[in-house]
């Protein structure tokens, strides 16, 4: 505002083409592919075991008539067809659809806010922190509970108090079909922030300070800087973040659970709720993973939407 | 690489294969069939048994490791290991036991769970002339049975029913609580108004939505299932009335739906918002920590839900069951301690620990019983106590999703009929699968 | 707790810039002020919920049925933390809760990071195979795999009176292998350790190369230390996570003395009532450590700039 210089624009990548002739490039080469292979053994072992080992059962099981007593019996598509005529199992993966496509860009926008900001010197920047990450920290059962009371219907509820000031309401937010879901986000996006600032806060500690000190050179200001450097470096971040909250979005379950056990009306029903339902109340375990199967392809979609969207896993 | 990569596939699929198998074959170890004993002389009794329960949270456990399982031990030699497990997460926790084929000798559950379990032959059949050695009343057996043999039996009991705060009623000069559903639909009117409703029926703080219906159903002489669980009944005439008379009463404003209080908050009645509503005996325990002057006497009025169509008062019944698992290896003992704590005595220990009300009012005497006046109540009543849940093996497929269809009509979101149309599709889904 | 703080600087006497770097001193410090109020602002609605917790877990529970509620607590009552360590076998719990809250953040460090600085910075031939293996492990609901993994648990041959084959026994079933082995490594952390080491410089490997540096050497001793706010991320993150873990435990484990926290919190709510006041007093001492432990953490994330920005 005080100044008119047009900054250059810093440089927004590291540098990464020249390479240097390496002598025995050969054997660098093998000792790089065998360390590669022999650092990501461990984690890939055990989630192969872990996970994969699983993931085959539940996906063999998802073809089958399963109640947990009795053994499998074989059903071929029946439990795929079952979800296609299912329209509770569709209405819960639009609330995650909706949860997700409101919720994420809200929480990851405050989450960058918050990070660049406390990444700052500040009086004090410590206790903002906590206080941002500390619905993080809560255990979901009292967060749950917590929001319970504060969308409580009467006037002791903290929603309906400050709604009540500016003369709205008293709203029944959880029992409402109508405004439930919209109830649920709000929930989501709160309790979603603190991760995302935390991931967003260590990867602006990777940001080399120099390029800053270039661009204050250049007389850049604080939006400028913060579209050509943060952003650029803070792409890996990004894409991490939003993979993620849109897996951990689709698995939402225990707050659900007791926020408004899917209802009133199953107007907050999710995917993943879907899926407890139908494997641990119904004893219908093959019908449930198949659901799980739908619920891996929609995500393995999304993600691969979202990797064109934040251009690359890795920022280039 | 390519080879080893379609060897890890085909070890994770012989890996999965194993595991399926194993699954099958894990109840193969023990005999589901073999017979409980219960006429097993105690002393032949010896070894370890598990016990599975969501019940005696907090407080409750020590009376139960220390005053009902060590007399026990001592008398026959059989320790009992307890597995406690949250109300929530019991569910999970019986299904992966089950499919890992080494579930609790003895697990409690609740109401509506014995029939499906039943018959999928997790629990084992429990002599009859046992049970009628008890001297139960019937109210509390009739979710015992599946296919005419019992397979649980009560050891606590949630009981619920209306209650009222008497000024309200003086205020109005109300005199007498209703006599039938019509009388209780005019009070209701009557006592609405000035911030005040007449009755909180939905407020959750004593059950969920579909047990709401259901108590409504057993008042209006309806049943959910025919008596062999095979055809749903509950969208006859009784569950038409009872939908169509919450509409109604919402309609009025003596029912407010959006009242529904949180979890851990108190209830419209504890605050005096609400004048008439229903009551769970487990609420004492609440009112007790929050709202003591309730729990005075002569504080709250009681009675029972009125009849709709004729007939007898009803009270609607939840609680723990305790069953024998069909898969225990050592089924005489899990059957001693099934004995024993179905003993008056402690019945009594057990229950004056949990504030739940126990199955028989013949139990010694005991201060925390007698000085609850909810309790007290349940108990006098308890052969008014036939709207229970459940009833059909199909009934835990049912159960969780009859909220949503419930839910979908008080909110408007769908009508009568066609709530109606939806429960009988649920359950005649449900049924086919049996 | 920072560093440095926002002391204005000391008034220099440069007659010919004075004029305009006042307005501009005094524009910054209004930045400032707008900045640390939104701050003050937005970080209170955050934790707004968690003092309320904090007030609740000192009321006397007859204060919530009144009309209206008094916000403030009359009387303090700490009672209800007493009332809540009688009611379970905290120590117990805790020490679980902690030691599974620790292996989950060793292991995770030390294989997550082997595992993520691989896929970022080493080539080889199965790198992408692996990066998208663990984007799809992340996605499958724990809900869909606990049955096979229960299996896998209860019939691991040779374990608590298994066979070779598995059976006969019970496993890994209520014992410390069932709590930690399964979920030792978490995908999710070798997806946020890839992350951060993509990110770093890859001339510097290069160089070390040409040094002589060994592959382990470059990743442990120059890389590694390049991403310690990643590493402190992630120790915090599955820490928080096998500190709050709640529902494997309770199925793998029978026994009261293997079970963690969460399952402490979880019997205040039962199914009749739930006792909100020792919830609160519960949940508020759990999450104690958590905070201190963010507290201690976040120290470590200084601006990158005010870092190095004396060189």
């Amino acid at each position: 505002m005080s100044t008119s210089t047009h900054p250059t624009p810093p440089p927004a990548d590291a540098p990464a083409a020249h390479r240097a002739p390496v002598p025995r490039r050969s054997t660098v080469r093998a000792a790089e592919k065998r360390w590669g292979l022999l650092l990501a053994a461990p984690a890939t072992l055990h989630t192969l075991l872990w996970i994969g080992v699983p993931i085959v059962v539940a996906i063999v099981l998802s073809f089958t008539a399963y109640d947990i007593i009795h053994p499998p019996e074989f059903a071929g598509l029946e439990n795929y067809a079952t979800i296609f005529t299912d329209g509770l199992f569709w209405r819960s993966v639009w609330h995650n659809v909706l949860i997700a496509a409101i919720g994420i860009p809200i929480s990851m926008l405050l989450a960058l806010v918050f990070a660049t900001l406390l990444n700052r010197a500040l009086p004090g920047r410590g206790v903002f922190r906590v206080m941002v990450f500390l619905p993080h920290i809560t255990a979901t059962v009292a967060v749950a509970m917590i929001w319970l009371w504060i969308y409580n219907p009467s006037e002791n509820g903290l929603m309906n108090i400050i709604l009540g000031v500016i003369g709205i309401g008293p709203l029944p937010f959880l029992t409402d079909p109508d405004l439930a879901l919209g109830a649920v986000i709000l929930v989501t996006i709160w309790q979603g922030i603190g991760l995302k600032m935390l991931i967003y806060l260590a990867a602006l500690q990777g940001v080399d300070g120099q390029l800053y000190e270039a661009a204050d050179i250049d007389g850049a200001n604080f939006v400028q800087k913060f579209h050509r450097i943060t952003v650029p470096m803070l792409r890996p971040a990004t894409f991490f973040i939003l993979i993620t909250s849109l897996i951990a979005n689709f698995q939402t379950f225990d707050l659900i659970y007791i926020l408004t056990e899917g209802g009133p009306a199953n107007s907050t029903s999710v995917v993943t709720y879907r899926i407890y339902q139908t494997a641990f109340q119904e004893f219908r375990v093959g019908l449930a993973n198949a659901q799980s199967v739908i619920l891996l392809l929609i995500l393995i979609v999304l993600a691969f939407l979202s990797r064109r969207i934040v251009g690359g896993t890795d920022g280039d | 690489m390519q080879i080893s990569r379609r060897s890890v596939l085909a070890a994770s699929a012989a890996a999965a294969t194993g595991i399926g198998a194993a699954a099958c074959g894990a109840g193969g170890e023990m005999d589901p069939e073999e017979p409980v004993d219960l006429e097993a002389d105690e002393s032949t009794l010896s070894g370890a048994i598990s016990l599975l329960t969501p019940d005696f949270v907090g407080d409750a456990r020590a009376p139960l490791d220390e005053e009902i399982i060590a007399p026990f031990t001592e008398r026959t030699g059989v320790s009992v290991s307890v597995d406690q497990v949250d109300w929530n997460k019991l569910n999970e926790k019986i299904s992966t036991g089950i499919a890992g084929g080494i579930i609790a000798d003895l697990i409690m559950t609740g109401v509506g769970w014995t029939q499906p379990f039943a018959e999928k032959g997790i629990f084992a059949e429990i002599p009859a002339d046992f049970i009628e050695s008890l001297g139960f009343d019937e109210s509390v057996l009739v979710s015992t049975r599946f296919e005419g043999k019992y397979y649980s039996l009560p050891q606590a009991l949630d009981l619920r029913f209306l209650g009222y705060h008497p000024e309200a009623f003086a205020a109005k000069g109300i005199e007498e609580p209703p006599a039938t559903m019509d009388e209780l639909a005019e009070i209701a009117l009557e006592l609405t108004g000035d911030g005040m409703v007449g009755l909180d029926y939905l407020s959750g703080s004593a059950g969920s939505a579909r047990q709401a219906f259901v108590f409504l159903l057993y008042a209006f002489g309806g049943r959910m299932f025919s008596e062999d669980g095979m055809t749903p009944m509950l969208h006859e005439e009784p569950g038409r009335l009872a939908l169509q008379w919450m509409l109604d009463r919402m309609a009025e404003g003596s029912i407010n739906y959006d009242l529904r209080a949180a979890e851990g908050q108190p209830s419209p009645f504890q605050q005096k918002k609400a004048a008439m509503s229903l009551v769970a005996t487990g609420n004492w325990v609440t009112w007790s920590q929050m709202s003591p002057e309730l729990c005075e006497d002569g504080a709250v009025g009681l009675f029972l839900m009125p009849p709709g169509a004729g007939g007898d008062p009803v009270m609607f019944q939840g609680g723990t069951f305790i069953s024998i698992s069909s898969l225990s290896k050592n089924k005489d003992a899990a059957g001693a301690f099934m004995k024993h704590m179905l003993d008056p005595e402690y019945l009594g220990i057990g229950n004056s620990a949990m504030g739940k009300v126990p199955p028989t009012p013949d139990i010694p005497p005991d201060e925390e019983i007698e000085s609850n006046a909810l309790t007290q109540f349940g108990l006098e009543n308890l052969p008014y106590a036939g709207a229970t849940e459940g009833g059909s093996a199909a009934y835990m497929e049912v159960r969780t999703n009859l909220d949503g269809i419930v839910e979908s009509c008080l909110t408007g979101k769908s009508s009568v009929p066609a709530t109606l149309e939806d429960m009988k599709a649920l359950c005649d889904g449900a049924i086919s699968r049996i | 707790m920072a560093t440095d703080t926002l002391t204005p600087a000391l008034p220099r006497t440069d007659p010919s810039a004075s004029g305009r770097t006042t307005s501009m001193r005094r524009q910054k410090r209004l930045g400032a002020t707008a900045i640390l109020v939104f701050l003050i602002l937005s970080s209170l609605l955050m934790a707004a919920p968690f003092l309320w917790m904090a007030l609740s877990s000192i009321r006397d529970p007859t204060e919530l049925a009144q009309v209206p509620m008094p916000l403030i607590p009359q009387d303090l009552r700490l009672e209800n933390y007493t009332d809540a360590l009688a009611r379970a076998p905290f120590a117990t719990y805790a020490r679980n809760s902690l030691i599974l809250a620790t292996a989950a953040a060793v292991l995770n460090v030390a294989f997550g990071s082997a595992c993520g600085y691989a896929l970022a910075k080493l080539r080889f031939r199965l790198a992408p195979a692996v990066f998208g293996w663990m984007v799809a492990c992340i996605m499958i609901p724990f809900y869909a795999t606990v049955i096979p993994v229960f299996l896998m648990v209860r019939h691991m041959p040779l374990f608590g009176g298994n066979s070779i084959l598995g059976a006969g026994g019970t496993g890994w079933i209520d014992t410390w292998w069932a709590l930690i082995v399964p979920g030792a490594i978490s995908p999710f952390m070798v997806f946020l350790f890839r992350q951060f080491y993509v990110t770093t410089p890859s001339e510097l490997i290069e160089a070390a190369r040409l040094d002589g540096v060994s592959e382990f050497g470059i990743y442990a001793r120059i890389m590694t230390p390049l991403i310690k706010p990643g590493l402190l991320t992630v120790a915090l993150l599955s820490f928080e996570a096998g500190w709050n873990n709640f529902l494997w435990p309770l199925l793998v484990t029978t026994s009261d003395n293997l079970r963690v926290i969460q399952v402490g919190i979880a019997s205040f709510r039962q199914e009749a009532s739930t006792d909100w006041h020792l919830l609160m007093a519960g949940t508020t001492m759990a999450a104690v450590p958590m905070i201190i432990l963010f507290l201690v953490f976040q120290r470590y994330f200084v601006d990158g700039f005010a870092a190095s920005g004396i060189k």
